[in-house]
């Protein structure tokens, strides 16, 4: 078994008197993908802030690489599900991509190579001299992308990534995932309320229930790799751990 | 419509308003309204010789070196009010009060304080144009999307790179809106400075001449006035072009409607 | 919730001490900047006066004035730019041309023609006031969602209609946002008339404290003035709010 990265232990977030998370506990191993998936305004955005530390939790704790998490600790990426708020549209492609590795001390000249390497990686050679705008949603969206796995962490979290893009454009997204995830060595934590490409990703799927969220079931998802849009979904197991998951999703709310 | 009969179209009422106004002109025969070849005379003879160094230099001197101070300590302030909650909580509303009060009712205290020469221009062109910058520039910090926040802070972006990439450039359509309205106000204020008690100066000598019943003088002071006005207007545009627009934070001006 | 109201009466008590301690420590000299104390007093007593109260009505009203007549023209020519292009393209140039232009620009000519009085700061008013609410008008009106004039033109709602129900509501914000700010300016403005150029009101109280060498009573004046500018603000904050609510 492969060793634990990212320990969430009894995670709880309130908001004055709302709780939104309650006592969620999971755990992400190296080189896994797991996504988070929940009704929506369950809390999985809050849960992935503060793994992030972008949130402090009420109580209960985080730990990566069995350091406990107090700020955003080095060695993590957060792709949003915003591209258009959180790219800067002052800064061309490449200068959006090369900004945090700058912060990180890189020379200019590494920072902008392994950008470059970065954007080529998503297929985005020709664009680095672009500004956001200029390009479509998804383009934008594999610029955050670019700019996450640049950065080189060791787990990339991503909050809805695939969200605010079209069908078509999300299927090509989301085969990005495994050739990065390998190619770069990193875990992932993917929030999603998609349940389809929850199990199409993901080695593990945690369920949540409704504000404010537990942990309903942590479910194995076994289907063989290389996974694909076709040949993937129509296997009867991708089918029966469909079913699985929209089960748990929606019991709680629609008691059909 | 095509684009050369849009031209023409456009150009109807100026040039009759000019036509009308030079035709009126020289008919009435009224002092107060020389043709417009005097003002033109007037002009020449007042701001292009000797009188570009003694008037217009200093004028324009004094409105830069206020503006810019203004703006800088303007933006510097606001950065402080906007990230700063107590800051904001102890002085926002003092700003607010001062943003209100119209400069002119200081010019007379200034004059008081500071005397006629260009301590006092200074001062007061800088203090309608700091408030005007501060107020806008701490919202505008207080406006940036938590988004952009949160990249920084998932990203550990540094302070410097933190503000000077990602905090001052999310509040430039504030800033640059703001510089752009207190440049107008500068330029007001510049003229009043110089309407109370100076002998040099755009304003001075336009006012002067309008005492001394000089009114093509009085005119060709307005009309360099009006230029100066609109000049820096359009250098303004060029500026939102090239930042806020490009970057699509903001509607382009389009045919100067903003 | 305490600290919400603690931190601004900090600021102001502490620059109002910092005021009275300038002055009094005699760091500022009292011939230049008098005590907060002695301006507080004058405050007060000019709040009993009917000189002053004569002025302030000056001043009011001639802002008034100035601001109504200039919505009176700018807001229906700037709709008829908004929604015609030949229109806007008539008087586009003029418009640009004029509307950088300082009002205090015109304040020499206004004053020669007018001498003061009530219709030179309305002049005056108008310069500062007339060009942004017609542009911006014309702007509010121009940028109202194709979806929702499309919308009204498919159930066929005749030319007026589209007027009072649509076109004018949908333009409302920006017309009120742009009144807000020529409220601010016609004040300024109408205080600039009455300083330079003689008109009755506060501005020209201003004038007679100074000349009179009653610096106590002039800085009350400016506080008043600030005072003022403030309620106006408010009043047209408050205003917006209204409007803001409606959708």
């Amino acid at each position: 078994m492969r060793k634990t990265l990212v320990d969430v232990a009894r995670l709880t977030k309130a908001y004055g008197e709302h709780r939104a998370v309650d006592r969620v506990s999971f755990d992400v191993r190296t080189g896994e993908v797991v996504s988070i998936v929940g009704p929506s305004g369950a809390g999985k955005t809050t849960v992935l802030r503060v793994v992030a530390g972008l949130l402090e939790p009420t109580s209960g704790s985080v730990t990566i690489d069995g350091v406990p998490v107090t700020g955003p600790p080095a060695g993590i990426a957060v792709v949003f599900q915003d591209y258009s708020r959180s790219l800067l549209p002052w800064l061309t492609v490449l200068g959006n991509v090369t900004l945090p590795l700058r912060a990180k001390g890189l020379s200019r000249a590494d920072a902008r190579r392994t950008a470059t390497e970065a954007l080529a990686a998503v297929g985005l050679g020709d664009a680095a001299r672009q500004r956001p705008r200029a390009l479509s949603g998804g383009m934008q969206q594999r610029v955050a992308i670019a700019r996450a796995i640049a950065y080189r962490p060791k787990l990339l979290l991503m909050d809805e990534p695939f969200a605010s893009v079209d069908a078509q454009t999300r299927m090509d997204l989301e085969d990005l995932v495994h050739p990065l995830r390998d190619r770069y060595d990193m875990t992932v934590v993917l929030v999603t309320h998609d349940i389809d490409e929850a199990v199409y990703l993901s080695d593990r799927i945690v369920v949540l229930s409704p504000a404010p969220a537990t942990v309903l079931r942590i479910i194995d998802v076994d289907l063989p790799f290389p996974r694909s849009q076709t040949a993937t979904k129509e296997l009867a197991a991708f089918g029966g751990l469909r079913r699985e998951v929209l089960d748990l999703v929606r019991r709680p709310a629609d008691p059909a | 419509m095509s684009r050369a009969a849009g031209l023409l179209w456009q150009a109807v009422l100026p040039a009759g308003l000019i036509v009308a106004y030079e035709l009126a002109a020289g008919r009435a025969r009224n002092p107060y309204f020389p043709v417009l070849g005097d003002i033109a005379t007037a002009f020449r003879a007042a701001w292009l010789g000797p009188g570009f160094t003694e008037h217009v230099l200093p004028s324009i001197a004094n409105l830069t070196a206020g503006y810019l101070i203004g703006v800088v300590a303007g933006v510097g302030g606001g950065v402080l009010l906007g990230r700063a909650r107590v800051l904001h909580g102890l002085f926002a509303p003092l700003a607010g009060f001062c943003l209100t009060l119209p400069v002119v009712v200081l010019l007379p205290l200034a004059v008081v304080a500071l005397g006629v020469g260009s301590a006092m221009r200074i001062g007061v062109i800088v203090y309608s144009v700091f408030f005007v910058v501060l107020v806008n520039t701490t919202a505008g910090m207080r406006a940036v999307d938590t988004s952009l926040t949160d990249v920084g802070a998932a990203y550990r972006i540094g302070p410097v790179r933190r503000l000077f990439l990602l905090l001052l450039p999310a509040a430039a359509p504030y800033i640059v809106a703001a510089a752009r309205v207190a440049l107008s106000a500068a330029v007001l204020v510049m003229v009043l400075s110089e309407m109370v008690g100076a002998q040099h100066g755009i304003g001075a000598v336009t006012l002067l001449a309008q005492q001394d019943f000089r009114y093509d003088r009085m005119w060709a002071g307005m009309v360099l006035l009006a230029l100066l006005g609109y000049l820096f207007n359009a250098a303004f545009a060029v500026v939102e072009r090239f930042t806020v627009v490009r970057w699509g934070m903001v509607a382009g001006t389009g045919e100067g409607v903003s | 919730m305490a600290r919400r109201t603690m931190l601004p009466v900090l600021g102001v008590a502490g620059a109002a001490g910092l005021w009275e301690a300038a002055t009094r420590s005699r760091l500022v000299s009292p011939t230049d900047v008098p005590t907060l104390s002695s301006t507080l007093a004058v405050v007060a007593e000019l709040l009993g006066s009917a000189t002053f109260w004569a002025g302030a009505g000056d001043t009011v009203r001639s802002w008034a004035l100035g601001l109504l007549v200039s919505a009176a023209i700018a807001i229906p020519l700037g709709y008829a730019a908004g929604a015609s292009r030949w229109v806007w393209q008539f008087v586009r140039i003029p418009v640009e041309a004029l509307r950088p232009i300082p009002p205090i620009v015109i304040l020499p000519l206004a004053l020669l023609v007018l001498r003061g009085g009530s219709p030179f700061t309305i002049l005056l008013i108008m310069q500062g006031t007339l060009w942004p609410l017609l542009i911006q008008t014309t702007y509010g009106v121009r940028t109202i969602d194709a979806v929702v004039l499309d919308t009204a033109r498919s159930y066929r709602l005749g030319w007026w209609r589209r007027v009072i129900f649509v076109r004018l509501p949908a333009a409302l914000p920006i017309v009120t946002n742009a009144l807000k700010l020529a409220a601010a300016t016609a004040f300024a403005v109408a205080l600039v008339a009455e300083l330079v150029g003689g008109a009755p009101g506060l501005g020209q109280l201003l004038v007679v404290a100074i000349n009179g060498n009653d610096l106590p009573r002039a800085y009350a004046l400016a506080v008043v003035a600030g005072v003022f500018g403030m309620l106006l603000a408010a009043v047209f904050t408050l205003l917006q709010r209204r409007v803001a609510a409606t959708r």
